[in-house]
C-alpha cells in the first residue's frame, strides 16, 4: 500500500486549521481596518505579512480566506455527492428506461455552459455565498452521477446482489445495503477530484465578483484585489495565489494516493 | 408417489429474444423431500434453469408452459412468466437458491452476520429472537465458534466456511425448495463431502426438496434420488443415479460418464 504524501497532508493539515482556528487565535479580524497602518509591508505594527491598502491584516485576510474557500468546497462537494450517488444509484440499478431518462437528463444539464448559468442565478437572487454552495454543487455531481453509474451497472450483475434478490430482498434495501456500501471507494476517489475543483471554481467565480463579497474575503476576492494593485504591492497576488495553490496541489496529491489505494 | 410433487414442470421452455431458445420442453416434477440432480455441460441451460424458476432470469427471455408450485392455495402457484410482484414473497420463503461461489455470493465489505441478519428480519422476528436463530443456524451447519462468525467478513474465512455459512442463510428463510447451483464446484473434496451430508440432512429433517445442478458425478451418485440430463435446453436421459451411471443411454450421458471413469482411473 502506498504511503500518504506526508507533505500534502502536513500543508492540507495546516492551513485547515489556520482556517477554523483563526476567529480565535488572532487579534485581527478580516474586515476592522488598522488606520495607523495602512499598506503596510511585512512585520509592521504587528502585522506580520503586513496590511492592504484599506489596513486590514494580510495574514487573517488569508486565514479567512481558506476558511471560506473549505467551507465552500465543504458544502459543494457534500451538496454534489449527495445528489450524484443518489441519482447515478437509481439509474444503474434500474437499469432500461429509467437509465436511459435519467442519464439523458444529466447529458442536457452538462451542455449548459457554466459561468453563463451562474451569472444567471446571481442576477435572480442576489451574489450570496449560500447560492455558491447550490451553483457549484449543483454542477458538480454530473460527473459523480455518471461515475457512480457505471460503477453501479457491474455491481448489479455481481452473484451477492443476486443472492440478495433471491433471499427476497427488496430493491431500496439492495441499493442500500449492498450496493451503497461497494460504492465507498469510487465515491472517495470521486470526492478527491471534486473537492480541489470546487476550490479553484470558487477561486474562479470570487474572482469575476460572483462569489463572495466583500468585506468577506475568499482567495479568488484576494486574488482579485491583488491583480489590482500588483505592479505597487506584489506580495497582495503572490500570497493568495501561493496559498490557492498549495491547497489545491495538497487536494490534488492527496487523492491520488487515495485513489490509488481505495480507487 | 402418492404426495403431489411439490415442483411440477409441463413442455417448460425458455427462449431468448436475441440467442433462441435455451430450454425447450422440460417435463420433470420434484417430489417433497426430494433430491433431484441435474447434469449437463456448460450453456446446457442448467443455471439458467433455477433462475428462470426465481423469476430472474437473463433479461429478454421469457418462460413458456408450465412450472407448478404446490402448496399455496389449492392449485399451487404458476411460476412461468408470474410478475415481480407474484415471485418477490416467494423468494427466500418458498424458494431459496445456493450458488457456485462462495466468495462471490457475499457482499465483500459487510461482516457474514449483518447479511445474514437480513433474512430474519425480513420476515418480521424479533431483533432478540434473530441473534438466537442466527447462532442456532451456524450451529446446524456446524461452523464452530458462530458469535466470532457473526462479526467476521468474508474474506476472513474458507471457502468451505463460506459455502456452509451460505448454507446457513438458505435454511433461515426455511424454503420447501432449495435449489443449488454447483454448490460443490469451487471446494475441495472434503469440504464437499461435509457440504453434501448438511443437504442431505436438510432433506431428512426438515423435508426440503432440493434441485441440485451440478456437473460432478460423483456428487450425483452421493446424493441424488432421481437424476436429469440435460444437454442444449433439452432433457435427454431420466433416471435413477444407479441406472444413469452404470448403464447411460443418451449419447452425451455415455461420453459425460467415461470421462468420469477416466479421471478416477488416473494414479
Amino acid at each position: 500500500m502506498k504511503a500518504l504524501p506526508r507533505v500534502s497532508v502536513i500543508l492540507l493539515a495546516g492551513l485547515a486549521l489556520a482556517a477554523i482556528l483563526v476567529p480565535w487565535i488572532s487579534p485581527w479580524d478580516y474586515y476592522t481596518p488598522d488606520w495607523d497602518h495602512v499598506d503596510q509591508g511585512p512585520g509592521l505594527g504587528g502585522h506580520l505579512l503586513g496590511t492592504d491598502d484599506l489596513g486590514r491584516d494580510l495574514l487573517v485576510r488569508l486565514m479567512w480566506s481558506c476558511r471560506i474557500s473549505l467551507l465552500v468546497a465543504a458544502a459543494a462537494s457534500a451538496i454534489s455527492l449527495a445528489i450524484g450517488v443518489a441519482w447515478g444509484l437509481l439509474a444503474g440499478y434500474r437499469g432500461g428506461r429509467t437509465d436511459a431518462v435519467m442519464m439523458r437528463i444529466v447529458d442536457v444539464l452538462y451542455s449548459v455552459p457554466f459561468t453563463p448559468f451562474v451569472i444567471v442565478l446571481t442576477v435572480l437572487f442576489g451574489r450570496d455565498l449560500v447560492l455558491l454552495f447550490v451553483a457549484i454543487g449543483a454542477v458538480s455531481w454530473l460527473d459523480i452521477a455518471r461515475i457512480v453509474r457505471a460503477q453501479t451497472l457491474g455491481l448489479r450483475e455481481r452473484e451477492f446482489v443476486i443472492a440478495a434478490q433471491v433471499a427476497g430482498l427488496g430493491s431500496p434495501a439492495i441499493m442500500w445495503r449492498h450496493i451503497l456500501p461497494n460504492l465507498l471507494g469510487v465515491t472517495l476517489v470521486c470526492l478527491t477530484l471534486t473537492v480541489p475543483a470546487v476550490i479553484s471554481t470558487e477561486a474562479f467565480l470570487s474572482y469575476l465578483g460572483l462569489g463572495a463579497q466583500s468585506p468577506l474575503t475568499s482567495l479568488g476576492v484576494m486574488l482579485a484585489d491583488g491583480a489590482a494593485q500588483m505592479r505597487a504591492r506584489p506580495l497582495l497576488l503572490i500570497l493568495p495565489a501561493t496559498v490557492l495553490i498549495a491547497l489545491v496541489y495538497a487536494c490534488n496529491s492527496l487523492g491520488d494516493a487515495l485513489r490509488e489505494r481505495y480507487g | 408417489m402418492a404426495e403431489a410433487p411439490l415442483l411440477s414442470l409441463r413442455s417448460y421452455g425458455l427462449v431468448h429474444r436475441i440467442s433462441g431458445p435455451v430450454l425447450r420442453d422440460l417435463s420433470f416434477d420434484v417430489g417433497q423431500a426430494e433430491i433431484v440432480c441435474i447434469v449437463g455441460e456448460s450453456g446446457s441451460g442448467k443455471s439458467q434453469l433455477l433462475l428462470s424458476l426465481l423469476g430472474m432470469a437473463m433479461p429478454g427471455a421469457t418462460a413458456s408452459g408450465s412450472a407448478r408450485l404446490a402448496g399455496i392455495g389449492l392449485a399451487g402457484i404458476e411460476l412461468a412468466g408470474a410478475s415481480e410482484v407474484v415471485m418477490r414473497p416467494l423468494r427466500g420463503r418458498q424458494m431459496g437458491m445456493l450458488f457456485q461461489d462462495p466468495l462471490l455470493s457475499w457482499n465483500p465489505c459487510r461482516t457474514i452476520g449483518s447479511q445474514l441478519r437480513e433474512v430474519p428480519v425480513l420476515r418480521g422476528v424479533e431483533s432478540a429472537e434473530v441473534h438466537r436463530r442466527l447462532l442456532q443456524a451456524l450451529r446446524d451447519v456446524e461452523l464452530q465458534d458462530p458469535e466470532r462468525l457473526l462479526r467476521c467478513y468474508p474474506h476472513q474465512l474458507s471457502g468451505g466456511m463460506r459455502q456452509r455459512a451460505m448454507l446457513a442463510m438458505a435454511v433461515l428463510g426455511q424454503p420447501r425448495l432449495l435449489l443449488a447451483d454447483e454448490p460443490t464446484t469451487a471446494l475441495d473434496p472434503t469440504t464437499q463431502q461435509r457440504v453434501l451430508q448438511h443437504l442431505r440432512r436438510l432433506r431428512d429433517q426438515k423435508g426440503m426438496s432440493i434441485l441440485l445442478v451440478t456437473h460432478d458425478l460423483g456428487v450425483v451418485a452421493e446424493i441424488a434420488d432421481r437424476v436429469l440430463v440435460l444437454e442444449q435446453g433439452c432433457i435427454v436421459e431420466e433416471g435413477t443415479p444407479a441406472a444413469v451411471l452404470r448403464t447411460p443411454s443418451s449419447p452425451y450421458a455415455i461420453r459425460l460418464v467415461q470421462a468420469a471413469r477416466q479421471l478416477e482411473g488416473l494414479p
